[in-house]
């Protein structure tokens, strides 16, 4: 039976769906079966990023409304066998899409796959608890910015009296050099006010942004995909691998990049 | 002078604690109306002289304070 986890975060924009596409793709990369389920109907984006654009037939409203069967709405990863997408590109009928639905969907996949990533939309309103309904676990994005730590603050008391088991913090868009020079929190300063197990960390990254228009999921060899691997280790096997934004920044060359990159 | 990311810890801590302040008076009636429950069962508890405050700590988590005043204590025999 598949680990359910929703990826959410409160405020919108912090990198929901690019973890959830990236860590889809590391984790069967690492040979698990992962299904990733676009449950943020309306603002859908996770076909766009998954780079399946073109090859949606049917999707999460057909299979509700029953116009097809849950396998028939799955899109195959082009780089990865065992990575599927179940996009949601209708989005004029939101009202079908209920809570009860989506569970009863996911619940007839979920033999299939050892992992069910759903891309949940930001806000904490009718549309994010019907994400998380059908999810055990949820992963909670946050970018080194107050009103993203507040935002996330509330999402982790609301997931905290729901059906979620266990809550985890990934800090998306890390820059090291601000760290380093202390004027940003760092990551203990974070995940110490938020009181919630880090998973991850995630360095800002210029490939990240070229992944996004290529639709590669993070294929490269990149810190931040270094950093998606880790993440995706400590998923699966509950290590603690937490990548080091300020590591490219000690040292000798560590010095240069730093200051060419406050100047340029 | 502080850093900056002292600044930001600071500022977050104290939105945080802004945010969590708001403990309304139905959910201190509902707790304080359970909590008489449960005391009621070993305590004969004054219900009018029962008082609940919830204070924020520092850590940005929550002090709990109950008291009521309580006639005697339920005899409930030889415990085995």
């Amino acid at each position: 039976m598949a680990r359910k986890i929703v990826i959410t975060s409160g405020k919108g924009g912090v990198g929901k769906t690019t973890l959830c596409a990236s860590l889809g793709a590391k984790l069967s990369l690492g040979g698990q079966r992962v299904l990733l389920v676009d449950v943020d109907i309306g603002l859908n984006n996770l076909d766009v990023v998954m780079g399946v654009e073109n090859k949606v037939v049917f999707d999460l409203v057909d299979v509700i409304e029953g116009r097809c069967r849950p396998k028939q709405a799955l899109i195959q990863d082009i780089f990865n066998p065992t990575l599927f997408v179940m996009p949601s590109v209708h989005s004029y009928n939101h009202s079908v899409v209920t809570a009860e639905n989506v569970k009863m969907v996911l619940s007839k996949l979920e033999d299939f796959f050892d992992y069910i990533l759903l891309d949940c939309p930001a806000g904490i309103d009718a549309p994010f608890q019907r994400a998380i309904y059908s999810a055990d676990e949820a992963i909670v994005v946050v970018t080194p910015h107050i009103s993203s730590l507040r935002d996330a603050d509330k999402v982790i008391n609301l997931l905290s009296s729901s059906n979620i088991k266990k809550s985890y913090l990934v800090i998306n868009r890390v820059r090291g050099d601000l760290i380093m020079s202390k004027e940003i929190m760092s990551v203990e300063q974070i995940s110490e006010l938020l009181k919630i197990d880090l998973l991850g960390v995630i360095p800002e990254d210029d490939e990240i942004t070229t992944s996004l228009v290529i639709g590669n999921n993070m294929q490269g060899k990149s810190p931040s995909s270094y950093a998606y691997k880790l993440i995706a280790e400590n998923l699966h096997n509950g290590s603690q691998n937490i990548y080091d934004c300020t590591c490219r920044y000690r040292g000798l060359w560590g010095f240069f990049r730093k200051n060419i990159r406050r100047r340029v | 002078m502080l850093k900056p990311n002292m600044i930001g810890e600071n500022r977050l801590k104290r939105v945080l604690i802004n945010d969590k302040k708001e403990f309304s008076p139905e959910l201190t009636k509902i707790l304080k109306s359970e909590l008489y429950e449960m005391f009621d069962n070993y305590l004969s508890v004054k219900r009018e002289s029962m008082d609940l405050k919830v204070v924020i700590n520092g850590k940005g988590g929550y002090d709990v304070v109950i008291t009521f005043n309580a006639n005697y204590i339920k005899s409930y025999g030889i415990v085995v």
